[in-house]
């Protein structure tokens, strides 16, 4: 059609479309005038404009190839299965019966057809009340937004065609599986259901090794108004042609003959491995059939030549009457080995199948699948830094961090923490593995542009799957830069349907302003210390501290400067400084911090670290971590510091459930992942802290402290040679701490090696009056010797310079030599352990 | 790491804004491999359902590709007709190639089955709708530009409007009518 003349009938369609309904027949009548093929042409559009309604609506990336996740009437749609002429068959779940069941989705040529509506539900009556092992079930039928659908019986499995591909079946499983389908179709046929389009594709092999019939009648229900032509194109099309009686090819007349027919065309396909009649052959223009010659019986070839005659009179008069041949066919074959062996195996795959949906049921719990999904847990990737300067980097990183930091803060969500998350900074790994490696059911990723003083956000919810949840695009002053992260944050708990709790709300929209800058230098200082190290944590220092001068009433950095003392302090980090030098420092800092914000998380768990490991005041500490894990859940160190008083309480469950909190929180993190470790060992639990320790050197391949607890773990197996190896390796990584040097000398004491235990007491004692060795150590080689009394000297100074190492009296293995002196149950008095 | 290219990609947009054809031709397979790249994450024909809001896409590349302060309007509904038609070739793309795979590499009798498949509210097969559209295109190339930016640019009727210039009237009875058309043309009974 030409422009012009087009243009025409745009105008003509809109004009009409104006007009009452009544009026328009008449109107465009009038208007064409003697020009009938334009009249013609707009009426033809006109028709198809009721129909139209939802057509393209939905923008092609958007639509959903596949209704999966979707749920109709009560059938939630779980995954395909397959497709086929007459639609696309779901495994979904039943929600009302809780079982799972197949659900085609019918592709019904005009849905407006009521008729054919009403045909294809009569024939779904019909076929409910046949009840035969050998047909599939048919559960429901109903219609939902324009989309008719059948449920039936789930039958996993293969179907007959899928085996034919393998090649022809054995003669007795020719007459096994076709005495079952002679039998399903009589039961069908007593009900007056007659198939109509038997073949291969529509026959199920259960996994129990048991034959159904799929799909009665429905098929054709669903043509026949195309009527006898149009039926056989879409027959040929869809390939199914070869089965098809002549009768039912000609002249449309169907009944339970037809389906003889076609039964023979499928034991004929079975027999033979190929088709009776190939595609495009014209069954009913053929004379008579030549069966090939190959290892099919007489008899076999006798009924298959018969279901295949021309003349429906000659064939079989019943489906029952072909089941008795059949019958006596599968007896004269017999049972042989190989019928055993498949049943093995098609009981094996029944067994994979099992196994399969019950991890499918177990990673999906109800209700993920619907599109308002659940996720409790999630992790946000490093936010694309989009502004094209690398200086902007550490913005887009404190985003980020920010976004965790606000999100963490809901209780009801699991939010991994940013040093796990860092590592997927322009990694070339999927969604899906990424969320698998952190086990989160959701991604949250993005970008942050910023641009003199707008700052752009863009962030996209995902879920584990790689479903597309929600996008949105955020854009503000630099000013209300704090503004934005909440409202991000808050959209995104929206979206993830979490509960939020209105003290958390109260929470997420109370946030101090803090200058970029200073929150980088923020972000880098807990980076340093993170790392555990002592020159990391000296850079961390310096990083707390300018944060500190740009902007000294920023509770945050006092909170990190005090967990640097701390960690410089504490004997299982670094431990190179006396408690004496560190305790003041330390705690003055985290008081500041919880007197600038006393919702600060970070600053009631760097008092809560003080009073455990200095003030040895468990009560007090304990308060102080619940009150951090209750201000902000997410706060991971939180978590792991509260595992240091429960172990050192003896507390090794509770323990356990913190340390593996803390874990799941920063899953990524070298010293969480080691200190789950550490808290194996104080369990006495050493294969566990072992593995541990060798999956966080996976991760982490010289992490020094890894080595180190591994090395106490070993030495508690009597596995000295390979404590020694990692204690040394430790000593090495980890220069100048002391108290692996200390452990070395335990180590060889206990290990028979008491020359080199007594080196080192020198050499500790050497290094003493220059800097601080904590006496506990030398106290523990001391045990290792088996000299009590030094021990208990060098014990007794440890109390008096307030060693943390006495903190964790309790459960150190390696005092057990010494636990039941009286001298030893007064130093546990003193110290006061809970 | 879009720094040195969205320079490129925003000078490009300017020069074909200013009627440079060549500029173009220039920013095609830049927008296109970053589209593709995008979209196939959601798009993978293995994943169990995908979907996929294609203004959020478009925006994300935008955003990416785009140094958005040297942007006026009129270089960003460019760059939005820009990406509708890139999805379109993207979508069909997969389309074709699923078709492909589906009649184990062969291409042939579809027609039936696509028309037996749809008129039910449901979507039209992308690689059929290719070819109506280029059909349309011939007899009303607004007509098809509409069809372009709202299905496969996933742009809003006044969205749409605003790239065309014209009035979100127009725009509504382009849209009646294209469907209507395609709907015919896409069924088998014409």
């Amino acid at each position: 059609m030409d422009p012009e003349r087009f243009r025409r009938v745009d105008e003509l369609f809109h004009s009409v479309l104006q007009r009452p309904a009544g009026e328009r027949s008449g109107f465009l009548r009038e208007v064409c005038g003697a020009d009938e093929e334009l009249r013609r042409e707009v009426e033809s559009l006109l028709a198809y404009e009721s129909r139209a309604g939802e057509f393209m609506e939905t923008p092609a990336a958007e639509a959903p190839t596949s209704l999966v996740g979707s749920t109709l009437s009560h059938y939630r749609i779980v995954e395909k299965l397959g497709s086929g002429g007459m639609g696309v068959v779901y495994r979904a779940r039943d929600e009302h019966l809780g079982r799972d069941v197949a659900l085609k989705v019918l592709r019904v040529g005009s849905p407006q057809d009521a008729q054919s509506r009403k045909r294809l539900r009569k024939e779904a009556v019909a076929l409910s009340k046949v009840c035969h092992p050998n047909v599939a079930v048919i559960y429901d039928f109903d219609t939902q937004d324009g989309i008719d659908f059948i449920v039936m019986e789930l039958i996993p499995g293969i179907t007959l065609s899928d085996k034919i591909t393998e090649g022809p079946l054995p003669e007795k499983e020719v007459a096994r599986f076709g005495l079952q389908l002679a039998e399903g179709l009589a039961a069908a046929h007593d009900q007056g259901v007659v198939h109509r389009d038997l073949k291969p594709g529509n026959l199920k092999l259960a996994n129990d090794g048991r034959l159904k019939i799929l799909d009665f009648g429905l098929a054709k229900s669903l043509r026949a108004e195309d009527g006898g032509e149009a039926l056989t194109e879409t027959h040929a099309l869809h390939g199914t042609l070869p089965y098809m009686a002549p009768e039912q090819l000609m002249v449309g007349n169907v009944d339970a003959r037809t389906d003889i027919y076609a039964s023979g065309a499928v034991l004929y396909e079975m027999a033979f491995g190929s088709r009776a009649f190939p595609e495009g052959h014209k069954p009913h223009l053929t004379g008579a059939i030549e069966l090939p010659d190959s290892g099919v019986s007489g008899e076999l070839k006798r009924i298959i030549l018969k279901c295949l005659e021309k003349k429906p009179a000659n064939r079989y008069p019943s489906a029952t009457a072909l089941a008795g041949d059949l019958r006596c066919l599968a007896a004269l074959s017999g049972t042989a080995p190989a019928t055993a062996q498949r049943r093995v195996a098609l009981w094996a795959t029944g067994l994979i199948a099992v196994l399969a949906v019950a991890a499918f049921i177990a990673l999906y719990p109800a209700g993920l699948l619907t599109r308002s999904v659940r996720i409790s847990s999630l992790a946000v990737l490093p936010l694309d830094n989009l502004s094209g300067d690398p200086e902007q980097e550490y913005f887009a990183d404190g985003m980020t961090d920010a976004l965790i930091t606000d999100l963490a803060k809901i209780n009801a969500l699991r939010v991994v923490s940013r040093t796990s998350v860092m590592r997927y900074k322009r990694t070339q790994k999927s969604l899906p593995e990424i969320a698998r490696e952190l086990g989160v059911d959701a991604i949250v990723e993005g970008a942050v542009n910023r641009a003199g003083d707008r700052v752009r956000i863009t962030a996209q919810l995902i879920r584990a799957d790689d479903q597309h949840l929600w996008a949105e695009a955020y854009e503000r002053d630099m000013r209300d830069v704090l503004l934005l992260q909440n409202e991000v944050a808050r959209s995104i708990a929206q979206q993830v349907q979490v509960k939020v709790t209105p003290a958390e709300q109260e929470r997420l929209t109370h946030s101090r302003p803090v200058d970029p800058e200073v929150y980088e230098r923020y972000l880098k200082g807990r980076y340093f210390w993170a790392t555990r190290t002592e020159a990391s944590i000296q850079k961390a220092i310096e990083m707390f501290n300018q944060a500190i001068d740009k902007d000294p009433m920023y509770a945050a950095a006092y909170s990190g400067l005090a967990d640097c003392y701390s960690s410089l302090g504490f004997s299982f980090d670094v431990g190179s400084l006396s408690p004496t030098e560190i305790q003041p420092r330390a705690r003055a800092a985290a008081s500041k911090a919880a007197e600038l914000d006393n919702s600060s998380a970070e600053a009631h768990s760097s008092l809560a670290f003080i009073k455990l490991n200095y003030d040895w005041n468990w009560a007090q500490s304990e308060q102080d971590f619940k009150k951090a894990i209750e201000l902000n859940p997410g706060w991971a160190n939180a978590h792991h510091w509260y595992a240091h008083n429960l172990i050192s309480a003896g507390r090794i469950r509770e323990a356990e459930n913190e340390s593996l909190r803390a874990l799941q929180l920063d899953p990524l993190s070298a010293i969480m992942n080691a200190h789950l470790g550490w808290a194996y060992y104080f369990a006495h639990e050493y294969d566990k802290s072992l593995e541990q320790l060798r999956k966080t050197l996976e991760l982490v391949p010289d992490y020094g402290l890894a080595f180190w607890y591994s090395g106490w773990a070993y030495e508690q197996k009597g596995m000295y040679a390979e404590a020694l190896r990692d204690m040394l390796r430790a000593k090495d990584l980890l220069k100048g701490n002391i108290n692996v040097a200390g452990d070395i000398g335990h180590l060889h004491a206990v290990s028979g090696n008491k020359t080199g235990a007594e080196r080192v007491i020198r050499d500790l004692l050497k290094l003493s009056t220059q800097r601080y060795v904590n006496p506990f150590e030398i106290a523990l080689i001391y045990v290792g010797l088996g000299d009590k009394d030094h021990a208990f000297e060098w014990l007794e100074r440890a109390y008096r310079e307030r060693s943390d190492m006495l903190v964790y009296l309790k459960l150190d293995p390696r005092l057990d030599p010494i636990r039941s002196e009286a001298r030893f149950e007064e130093l546990l008095r003193k110290v006061g352990i809970p | 790491m879009a720094s040195s290219s969205t320079h490129d990609i925003t000078g490009l947009l300017h020069d074909w804004g200013g009627g440079n054809d060549r500029a173009l031709a220039r920013l095609v397979p830049l927008v296109y491999a970053e589209l593709r790249r995008r979209a196939r994450r959601y798009m993978d024909g293995e994943r169990p359902s995908h979907t996929l809001q294609p203004t959020a896409l478009v925006n994300e590349v935008y955003l990416r590709l785009v140094d958005c302060q040297d942007m006026g309007w009129k270089d960003r509904a460019h760059f939005f007709a820009m990406c509708a038609r890139l999805m379109r070739r993207i979508l069909t793309d997969l389309a074709r190639s699923r078709r492909y795979d589906k009649r184990g590499g062969k291409a042939q009798h579809v027609t039936l089955n696509t028309s037996l498949i749809f008129a039910n509210a449901e979507q039209p097969d992308l690689a059929d709708l290719d070819e109506a559209l280029k059909r349309l295109h011939a007899m009303d190339s607004r007509k098809s530009d509409v069809v372009e930016l709202r299905f496969f640019g996933g742009l809003s009727v006044k969205e749409t409007a605003q790239v065309l210039q014209v009035s979100a009237d127009t725009v509504m009875r382009d849209w009646r009518l294209a469907k209507v058309w395609l709907l015919r043309e896409l069924s088998s009974e014409k």
